[in-house]
């Protein structure tokens, strides 16, 4: 099976096939039977789509790279940092093998690790089909929960996003009932430029799992915010109140809606401390 | 109800190439354990959380209860059969024997790939890069401080007989 292949497969069977990569997320699903069994399309043995690569400043990962191909990523830029963190909290090593970019990103849920990254980084998705290829933003491919812009005949190819500039930082902070094997109950990332004259935010841009709905969302109150403030302790402190102002968070039987709140707020505090630490130093 | 489609596969096994006539949604861990008779890989949740089924691939460490078998075609697959013998046992078997590293044993046959895996990769594992490594498999009796130690010393004796 290559792309073409697979295209062409999809072009036929627009509305009866689900195209699967890793399969950690569907496989269990299917088998639980909270998806029927359809035709299913194997995407794993796609090397074309499996790449790490920078292009004129712009970072390019191809969907079928693998949760263990980012967590190698050595270079000490923004970005492979926060896609580091995030691959070494992911499932675990034996998840992190066979699970992919696209494939997480395609779940469309709160317990998608990659997603608040992807938010904060600005990225955007490359969707092919046998006619043509479109781009979009990536907070427009994230519809609903299990919901993505894909159309039937269509795979995600490319997530891509401009690197960020010299004077950022950025953290991801998770937070389950254990380290390893988790689906976190309240995930941050945060992406933070000052500007080291002043010490004055310049650019900001968070992300949680959940914020008002079940899917990752930026939090616009925090960013507008935190924007133009000094990065400092105080700053730091008042951002957390803020954002608990802007949460609409919900009980399930995972956690309480209270306990969701407290800890989305640690964890942004330890997520702009973080980016101040490594900004600013100790 | 649909027929499932019925596809030749070719799988390398603990060294031994197989043919296999497989079924679209036949699971790696079912052919392993039903079909090759390789009773090593064991099924604990079959949810990809607890890694008992887990099984080396093309030098990964992989959960087979979340492969499906025509996935794995052409590829190399290394269960616990496949590392060592009774009378010649891998170092890390042997290590987990001198360490009392086994208690009820449903997870050992994984923790002992997941042991073997990490030291075909880093001959000099920490402590930490041992838990990392067995992370996704969890034990519920022994607790992982013998299995640890075990895998640090099958990593000495590995070093040692190098030289």
């Amino acid at each position: 099976m290559n792309l073409d292949d697979a295209l062409n497969y999809l072009k036929e069977n627009p509305s009866d096939t689900i195209p699967v990569a890793g399969g950690t997320d569907l496989l269990p699903r299917i088998r639980s039977k909270k998806m029927p069994a359809r035709k299913l399309l194997d995407l794993s043995g796609i090397m074309d789509l499996r790449y790490v690569k920078e292009e004129q400043g712009v970072i390019k990962i191809g969907a079928l790279t693998t949760i263990a191909d980012l967590e190698k990523q050595r270079d000490s830029s923004a970005s492979t940092k926060l896609l580091r963190q995030v691959a070494e909290r992911f499932g675990s090593p034996n998840i992190r093998s066979v699970a992919t970019v696209g494939g997480n990103v395609c779940a469309a849920s709160s317990s998608e690790d990659l997603i608040p990254a992807f938010l904060v980084l600005n990225a955007n998705v490359k969707i092919i089909r046998k006619d043509g290829t479109r781009e979009l933003p990536f907070r427009d491919f994230l519809i609903s929960k299990r919901k993505n812009a894909l159309n039937g005949d269509e795979i995600l190819a490319e997530v891509s996003f401009t690197e960020p500039r010299a004077g950022t930082a950025c953290s991801f902070q998770k937070l389950g009932m254990r380290n390893i094997l988790i689906i976190a109950l309240v995930s941050v990332a945060t992406l933070l430029e000052v500007d080291l004259a002043d010490r004055r935010i310049s650019s900001v841009r968070i992300a949680l799992n959940r914020l008002r709905g079940k899917i990752p969302e930026r939090t616009e109150g925090v960013e507008k915010w935190l924007l133009g403030q000094d990065l400092d302790q105080k700053t730091v402190e008042k951002a957390t109140h803020v954002l608990g102002e802007e949460l609409r968070l919900t009980s399930d039987f995972r956690a309480s809606a209270e306990y969701r709140c407290e800890a989305a707020k640690v964890l942004l505090r330890r997520a702009l401390t973080q980016c101040r630490e490594d900004l600013l130093g100790k | 109800m649909t027929r499932l489609a019925k596809h030749l596969v070719r799988l390398n096994v603990n060294g031994r190439d197989h043919a296999l006539i497989i079924e679209s949604n036949e699971r790696l861990l079912d052919v392993l354990r039903d079909r090759l008779n390789l009773k090593g890989v064991k099924e604990g949740c079959g949810t990809g959380d607890c890694g008992t089924c887990s099984v080396i691939i093309d030098g990964r460490l992989v959960n087979s209860c979340l492969v499906l078998a025509v996935q794995a075609r052409g590829k190399r697959i290394v269960t616990v059969e496949g590392i060592g013998t009774r009378e010649n046992l891998h170092p890390v078997q042997k290590a987990f024997m001198k360490y009392n590293a086994a208690q009820c044993g449903f997870c050992t046959p994984a923790m002992v790939l997941a042991g073997k895996n990490l030291l075909d990769h880093n001959s000099t594992p920490s402590r930490d890069e041992i838990r990392e490594a067995i992370s996704g498999v969890l034990c519920r009796c022994t607790g992982y401080y013998k299995l640890i130690d075990a895998i640090q010393d099958a990593a000495e004796k590995l070093r040692e007989d190098k030289l």
